[in-house]
């Protein structure tokens, strides 16, 4: 269990060293031009969901035995 | 002899910067301040159409031919010195007397930029952008701070292309629901699968592609967006006292790399239009982009290169927002003192919480 416990933490830590790093770097190329989208330009012609087919699945319960 | 552009003051004949601070031409030796408006009657030069500036004066055994190739040489109007440079440069500072100048050949004609956005932030506010820069980085090595040197600051004009760009896209997807419930002796999930459909348009105006192979184009993405609306008619006096380049990377070497940010964005704001689902998968997408003629502008920008141990650090300030990016040094040996001492702090903290609670 305390194996558990120092993964957890190495992760936590990790998290936290890997946020401050990320705040070292502040250069990237931009992914979108979403500051250049002309206001309300944004114009849907066809907006459709189409039901295809359901599908379900059943797992059995642990069952709890009695001492 | 290629043609450059000075601007002297009337009063006391020193040379006029555009000074961002009260947004109009400024003498720095008398404090005398003129409207660009005034500048205009020196601009007559670039209604004459650009001339081919062939007349190397390039000394034997000096410069390989490849060199020279590359360079245009001006003569400085106030001093008389000999300005090397290369052939993007549009505005530069004279080495012998440091008098501002632009070369009328590089922005006339064909060559024009159409919009200039003036620099609202000057050298001082670039310095001050730098410490603050620094501040809060708990990984940043002290010594960084204390001991950096600053190599140079300048003021350029990069050259941009600012495309417009109308998008049809038709995307489907396949879309979940999920359902979850249990009996006494079952977990049941039921997922019902959709087929999404979404075709529209949308818009983009402005998205600046940087046109200066000189500019790194991830730093100068990284200072966006700037406002257009703080864009003027260009006329080369606003250059006066910064640095500049005329484009080195044309209008359609340019368009592919708008197109695919316009493209990024039109795939985002489509999949935000599908609510609802616990899984969206994209099977098809089809967008068709419409570009118009591009514009060719000047947008400001201070860049500060820091050299420390042994390399060099790049800064930049957008020059009309005031945004300020570059990437600075991690100190290792901190960081993994602290990775260390949390991992051990937070394991103490687990395991008393589980010796409480019986977990161990």
């Amino acid at each position: 269990m305390i194996i558990v416990w120092i993964i957890l933490a190495c992760i936590i830590s990790g998290i936290v060293v890997g946020i401050q790093w990320s705040e070292l770097k502040s250069v990237s190329s931009q992914y979108t031009a979403n500051d250049y989208v002309q206001k309300d330009s944004l114009h849907l012609t066809e907006n459709k969901d189409k039901f295809l087919y359901t599908k379900t699945e059943k797992k059995e319960r642990p069952k709890q035995t009695e001492s | 002899m290629a043609d450059i552009l000075e601007y002297k003051c009337p009063c006391c004949g020193g040379m006029l910067e555009f000074n961002s601070g009260v947004q109009q031409m400024k003498c720095p030796y008398c404090d005398s301040e003129f409207s660009i408006e005034a500048m205009q009657e020196h601009d007559a030069a670039l209604d004459a159409p650009a001339e081919d500036q062939l007349e190397w004066e390039v000394p034997k055994d000096t410069w390989s031919e490849e060199e020279a190739a590359g360079m245009k040489v001006y003569k400085c109007k106030s001093c008389g010195g000999e300005i090397v440079a290369d052939e993007t440069t549009g505005a530069s500072k004279c080495p012998y007397c440091d008098n501002p100048v632009v070369m009328t050949g590089q922005f006339s004609g064909d060559l024009k930029p159409e919009f200039i956005i003036p620099f609202k932030y000057d050298k001082e506010a670039a310095k001050k952008a730098l410490t603050e820069h620094f501040k809060g980085k708990k990984l940043l090595p002290k010594v960084f701070t204390d001991q950096h040197q600053i190599d140079e600051i300048k003021g350029v004009y990069v050259p941009v292309w600012l495309f417009d760009a109308d998008a049809s896209a038709e995307i489907r997807y396949k879309g979940r629901k999920v359902k979850r419930w249990s009996d006494n002796d079952y977990n049941y999930e039921q997922s019902d699968y959709y087929s999404i459909r979404r075709a529209g348009k949308m818009s983009f105006q402005l998205v600046p592609v940087d046109g200066s192979t000189k500019m790194d184009d991830n730093l100068m993405e990284s200072i966006e967006p700037f406002d257009f609306k703080g864009a003027v008619p260009f006329q080369p006096a606003y250059m006066a006292g910064y640095l500049a380049d005329k484009y080195d990377v044309d209008a359609e070497a340019s368009v592919d790399r708008a197109n695919e940010r316009v493209r990024h964005s039109v795939e985002q704001a489509f999949r935000d239009t599908v609510k609802g689902f616990e899984s969206v998968e994209t099977e098809k997408s089809s967008i068709k982009l419409n570009n118009a003629k591009a514009k060719y502008a000047m947008y400001p920008v201070w860049l500060l290169n820091i050299s420390w141990n042994g390399k060099t650090y790049p800064f930049a300030m957008n020059g009309q927002t005031g945004k300020f990016v570059g990437n600075l040094p991690m100190d290792k040996s901190l960081a993994t003192g602290k990775f260390f001492l949390i991992a051990v702090i937070l394991t103490i903290i687990f395991t008393v919480i589980g010796l409480c609670f019986g977990l161990i």
